[in-house]
């Protein structure tokens, strides 16, 4: 009966091409503003060209490292086109890694190790050199470490060429890896802000794929939740439960079919996501997906009992869904905001799952859980009454 | 056998129903009269199990509705005044559905009787493309799914045209000749004279009459010259 009445449901959310359409609406939604915030923020980057003219392994270490700044956006380029960028004031900053190079740091000569350009037009070489400077002096501090262990453990030891050779590289790793490239002018950059902090943030701005993802999952469940407004007005409301015999398998079937198509949308814009690296997907981080999802369908159930027109229904969706989106703190951060929208932020749902997802805990999908209990059996009581 | 004894329904302090008794034989058609506000519905909805009386009994085949409400709809189909069916699904759809939920319904049972109401060449159509007429028509349909032997229908023609009412009225009446009690609300005096046997006739919650066509020619101080359209309308005033 409960899966007659949920595939039902299904056929009658999905019935037209166009609710197909719009199942996937979101997940392109998501996706072209995702790709936007990512295009917006390459694009605040300070751009940095590199004339790699020695191409060894040491050159190729520095360009990679100093590509992984998030504050900078690095171009390998030719001699001219360098250049010709720092001309044009394209790029900030450029720097030719000249041929010899690996050569020189091996063997512990810095002089003329790298040629700079500067632009006229911008006010950051300094964040930009130190980054460049941090990386090269990386590879010349752990050469030079690996020299000095093998000239003094080599001589007592009496080490064949081979030998020399794995404890050279054995110390130029060691130093390698505990090199913490933290350039000065990067240090305590946010004034005002601990480090802590400042870091925390940025984890939480850094993408509004799990934000967006969220408000949209909330948006579809009441969407698709109006159906007990409008079954109550083509009179179904009354006429399937007494087909069925009990008002709870009509009331937890419909539920049931539109918790499917909504899992659906969950399985389409968290598998986006998690294909895009925006989402990690373990057993809790799903667990508190699928937890917030129920509590959804739950909750918006239990408003639908209440309202009895479509347009009501439509302005109390988007109330919902805009203030307890804003409120959460999903798309920036709560904490740098007042205390009192702080404590407004902990009785948003988002603000839950969007813990549940950082934290990784299974309290929280658990509470979720036992809400939608609590509110199912609310909505099929009170609902029942008023069939 | 449907028995009703000094049922009263009160909304609040509004008494709806006044102490209302009558005795239904099976195999009865009985228009249900009166007009807006006089508890027709209600009475219809007590009878279909779906409301239940402040006090008073209602006997259905000697099973009473309030404690036996799941072995009453077995026995009743019930049909609303609005169209209640999914308007975004067909015609076979919705049958399907319905069918399935009914669980003594078969595919064969209804698609005889879809022949017979001329609604199955609509079976692939959605239900909105449908005539008010044929959406009317599935709305019975759907009540009679598992084979009801009392069928209650609230003002179930309402909003169509007159062939089209005229078509349900014989499809009904043939329904009632094969010994089914029919309750059938309604405020189209025509419809009422061709299909009813007898009338229950209600207002503001009494119960005025209750009695065979014939008797209600001879209710009160009515002119025998009057046609029945008339009768009742004086009669309901």
């Amino acid at each position: 009966m409960v899966w007659t009445i949920a595939i039902t449901r299904i056929k009658l959310l999905l019935q037209s091409p166009l609710s197909w359409i719009g199942l996937l609406i979101p997940v392109l939604l998501l996706g072209f503003f995702s790709m936007s915030v990512e295009k917006t923020a390459n694009a605040t980057k300070i751009p940095v060209v590199i004339v790699d003219e020695d191409e060894t392994e040491y050159s190729a270490l520095v360009i990679e490292r100093v590509s992984e700044n998030p504050a900078i956006s690095v171009s390998t380029v030719s001699e001219d086109e360098a250049r010709n960028q720092i001309e044009t004031q394209k790029a900030a900053i450029g720097f030719l890694i000249p041929k010899g190079f690996m050569e020189q740091i091996r063997s512990n000569d810095e002089d003329g190790l790298v040629t700079m350009w500067l632009s006229t037009g911008t006010i950051s070489h300094g964040l930009v050199r130190e980054i460049f400077a941090s990386e090269v002096k990386r590879l010349s501090s752990n050469s030079y470490g690996a020299n000095t262990v093998l000239k003094t453990y080599g001589k007592s030891k009496n080490l064949n060429a081979i030998e020399q050779t794995s404890v050279w590289k054995d110390a130029w790793a060691y130093s390698d890896k505990h090199w913490e490239p933290k350039p000065l002018m990067t240090v305590d950059y946010k004034v005002g802000v601990t480090s802590e902090k400042a870091e925390a943030a940025e984890s939480k701005s850094a993408s509004i794929y799990i934000p967006g993802m969220l408000v949209l999952l909330m948006l579809f469940s009441f969407l698709w939740n109006s159906w007990p407004i409008k079954d109550r007005d083509s009179g179904m409301r009354s006429r399937v439960p007494y087909a069925v015999g009990r008002f709870s398998l009509y009331w937890m079937g419909n539920a049931l079919g539109v918790l499917l198509v909504q899992i659906v949308l969950l399985i389409l814009l968290g598998g986006f996501g998690w294909w895009r690296g925006e989402l990690e997907l373990n057993g809790v981080t799903i667990l508190a997906l699928v937890g917030y999802v129920l509590f959804l369908n739950a909750l918006s159930l239990t408003f639908a009992y209440f309202v009895h027109a479509n347009r009501t229904w439509q302005a109390i969706t988007l109330f919902v869904v805009l203030a307890t989106s804003l409120l959460s703190g999903t798309f920036f951060p709560s904490d740098e905001l007042s205390s009192f929208l702080e404590r407004a932020a902990q009785w948003t749902p988002q603000y839950w799952v969007v813990s549940s997802l950082h934290q990784e805990t299974l309290p929280i999908p658990l509470v979720f859980f036992t809400i939608s209990i609590i509110l199912y059996g609310l909505s099929t009581i009170k609902a029942g009454d008023n069939a | 056998m449907i028995a009703a004894e000094n049922l009263t329904k009160k909304f609040g302090r509004k008494e709806v129903l006044k102490n209302i008794n009558f005795t239904i034989q099976k195999g009865e058609t009985v228009g249900v009269v009166g007009p807006n506000g006089a508890g027709k519905s209600t009475l219809l909805r007590i009878i279909a199990t779906i409301m239940n009386a402040t006090t008073g009994t209602v006997a259905v085949d000697g099973l009473d509705v309030k404690k036996e409400k799941k072995a009453i709809r077995q026995k009743i189909g019930y049909v609303p005044q609005e169209i209640a069916v999914y308007h975004e699904l067909t015609t076979r759809e919705n049958l399907r559905f319905f069918g399935k939920l009914a669980k003594h319904s078969s595919e064969e049972r209804w698609m005889k009787r879809c022949e017979e109401w001329r609604l199955a060449e609509h079976l692939d159509k959605k239900v909105k493309h449908l005539s008010g007429g044929n959406q009317r028509k599935l709305n019975i349909l759907i009540a009679m799914l598992h084979d009801p032997d009392i069928l209650i229908l609230d003002e179930p023609t309402v909003g169509i045209d007159i062939s089209a009412k005229q078509e349900i009225v014989n499809d009904l009446r043939e329904f009632g000749r094969e010994g089914k009690t029919i309750l059938y609300s309604s405020h189209d005096a025509q419809e009422l004279e061709t299909l009813c046997t007898s009338f229950l006739i209600l207002k503001e919650g009494e119960l005025l009459f209750y009695g065979s066509k014939q008797k209600v020619r001879q209710f009160g101080s009515i002119a025998q010259s009057k046609n029945f359209a008339e009768t009742l309308g004086e009669i309901v005033g």
